[in-house]
């Protein structure tokens, strides 16, 4: 099992550029942004760490996930019935088992309940998916998105339905949202960097050459495919804690694709693109949603425009497809720029 | 005598067509094996079966005596067969560095470490370079660099010198006499070159129309019949013929 310490130190320096942009975000939460804003900014600091944790099973393998959103949705759920004070989730859920309605879980235990059961469904799902041939794998877990939001739809003795979890303890601040940022991320960097990473990257390049050089392809995609899920949970289950109140409608296909788009802007094989995808279309979200109700620009009525966020962004990534296949940073990493400058300038 | 790469009688048919009928041959190691034949005469099917790419219809591939026939590509790996592609298949978006470090594994105590594999294929000065950016050559050297990584007893190189210039070529191959020379593993090379395929290897395999036509000293390229025929035609035999007949009359 070979470490290199340039991957490392690669990855070293792409967490130093991400985690001050964390940093700095959550300092402006803390001393310039009022409630609603700052609400705002924590829900995009987490939905960034989704990403990112996409982003270790899709830019490493090269094979596109829809399933992610159930790993969202398990950990919301799961941590939000373990927070969820008794009496209230008695009204709302009535057939959650006691243990666990009665537990009114911290937030450690909520994040870790989780995580196991997202762990425990991962694996469940993981053998088989890393089995399938590369072709197969998306359509599964596309399939794997559908079931699971079926079963939190209709469970409505435990999951309350289509109205989803209400009042929800808010049982985190500005804090715990970058720790859970800059653990995701580090987590995902030192994966990239890692042995299992690499062998992950080389079966995506080539899974014909991969096995025939001894990388046991299904062991390596499981790998991938866990630590994105563990990955995920955390986020997923931290969002829940901080969201408060959540539905069904939630973790679907609007947020898979949103997400997926994110993605593929910034660039699939990079953490650093995850981030940067995030907040473009987080930016162009927030600019153009003022556009759908309608407004007047100097005496000019722009009329209603419902769908346009959506229209924006799929344009944008039509324009990305065409002009940059691999998405703004390809598989280039913040960390990984001064060595490339070097040689280009040492190269002329 | 287990120490080898044994196959048995492989048969291989792709929708009747027969890619390889009841061929066998062995590679011991430290000896170098050519494998000849015209295009489409079976010689990549034969590499893809003992790989385990393709799996074989009848017949076996014996590994140092396990019997590997119908293995997955993973396991025939970790036995001790490495290999090169025909179409050339780095990791293309990962550095030259990267492409060794992933399949690397120590073994045997000697220096097969990255760093050293890149010396010894002298691509040291493209370590951090995209492998998929490279000149073909210098990609086929690193096929070769990352398939020595994987410690392997016997390597299987599949037309390693086309598309490179004689220097190139010459180079080459005394990368493979160097190979040999240290790592002791078995070479398996196809290569239509005739003229670096008969300097370098100590016994030649010709293939034609999936079945074996001929094998043994080099010099059988220049000397039989059949395979003068099956490469170049009849009326290169008939020249051979003609000059046989002269060299007799001299003598």
């Amino acid at each position: 099992m070979n470490w290199s310490r340039r991957r490392l130190a690669e990855s070293a320096r792409t967490f130093l550029v991400l985690g001050l942009v964390f940093t700095i975000i959550a300092v402006v939460i803390e001393t310039v942004l009022g409630r609603s804003d700052s609400r705002i900014a924590t829900e995009f600091m987490l939905v960034t760490s989704m990403v990112i944790a996409i982003q270790v099973y899709v830019g490493n393998s090269g094979l596109v996930s829809f399933g992610h959103i159930a790993f969202f949705a398990i950990a919301a759920y799961v941590a939000g019935l373990a927070a969820l004070p008794p009496e209230r989730l008695a009204s709302i859920a009535p057939d959650v088992p006691a243990w666990l309605a009665n537990l009114e879980a911290s937030l450690p235990v909520a994040v870790g309940l989780a995580l196991v059961a997202v762990v425990v469904f991962a694996a469940f799902t993981g053998v088989p998916f890393a089995r399938m041939k590369a072709s197969v794998v998306s359509a599964a877990t596309l399939a794997l998105l559908v079931l699971v939001h079926s079963v939190i739809n209709l469970w409505s003795g435990v999951t309350h339905g289509p109205l989803g979890l209400v009042n929800v303890p808010d049982l985190v601040n500005t804090w715990v949202v970058l720790a859970t940022c800059l653990i995701i991320t580090a987590a995902a960097l030192l994966f990239r960097a890692s042995p299992w990473g690499l062998r992950l990257q080389a079966v995506r390049e080539d899974e014909v050459a991969a096995a025939a050089l001894g990388i046991p392809i299904a062991r390596t995609r499981f790998t991938g495919w866990m630590v994105s899920a563990v990955l995920m949970g955390l986020g997923g289950s931290v969002w829940a804690l901080n969201a408060m109140a959540f539905a069904p409608a939630q973790f679907y296909f609007t947020d898979t694709f949103a997400m997926l788009s994110m993605l593929v802007i910034g660039g699939l094989g990079s953490v650093t693109g995850a981030v940067l995808g995030a907040a473009i279309v987080t930016v162009l979200s927030e600019l153009l949603r003022n556009l759908e109700g309608g407004i007047v620009i100097g005496g000019l009525e722009i009329p209603e425009l419902p769908g346009i966020v959506q229209m924006a962004t799929a344009v944008l990534i039509l324009l990305i497809l065409i002009w940059r296949p691999g998405g703004l940073l390809g598989n280039d990493e913040a960390g990984g720029f001064r060595l490339s400058a070097l040689r280009g300038r040492s190269k002329s | 005598m287990s120490d080898a790469l044994v196959v048995n009688s492989v048969t291989k048919t792709f929708a009747g067509l027969t890619a390889l009928g009841d061929v066998s041959l062995s590679l011991a190691p430290g000896e170098i094996l050519g494998l000849m034949g015209p295009n489409g005469s079976g010689k990549s099917t034969l590499v893809n079966v003992i790989s385990g790419v393709l799996t074989p219809d009848s017949g076996h591939v014996v590994v140092d005596g396990r019997d590997v026939t119908g293995k997955s590509s993973y396991t025939i790996a970790r036995a001790g067969i490495s290999r090169s592609f025909q179409t050339v298949r780095l990791f293309r978006a990962l550095t030259v560095r990267d492409n060794i470090a992933a399949v690397v594994r120590g073994g045997g105590g000697l220096d097969r470490t990255v760093e050293g594999l890149m010396t010894r294929l002298r691509i040291s000065h493209l370590a951090d370079e995209k492998a998929g950016g490279l000149a073909y050559g210098l990609q086929r050297r690193v096929e070769i660099a990352r398939a020595l990584a994987t410690d392997p007893r016997y390597l299987l190189l599949d037309e390693p010198a086309a598309g490179l210039n004689d220097v190139e070529s010459d180079d080459l191959e005394s990368i493979i006499r160097q190979v040999v020379d240290e790592f002791g593993c078995g070479v398996l090379i196809i290569d239509h070159d005739i003229r670096l395929i008969t300097r370098l290897c100590h016994r030649l395999h010709v293939l034609s129309g999936g079945r074996t036509l001929a094998e043994g000293d080099p010099q059988i390229v220049r000397t039989d019949p059949e395979v003068v025929r099956a490469y170049l035609g009849d009326r290169a035999v008939a020249q051979l013929e003609k000059r046989n007949l002269a060299d007799g009359t001299s003598s």
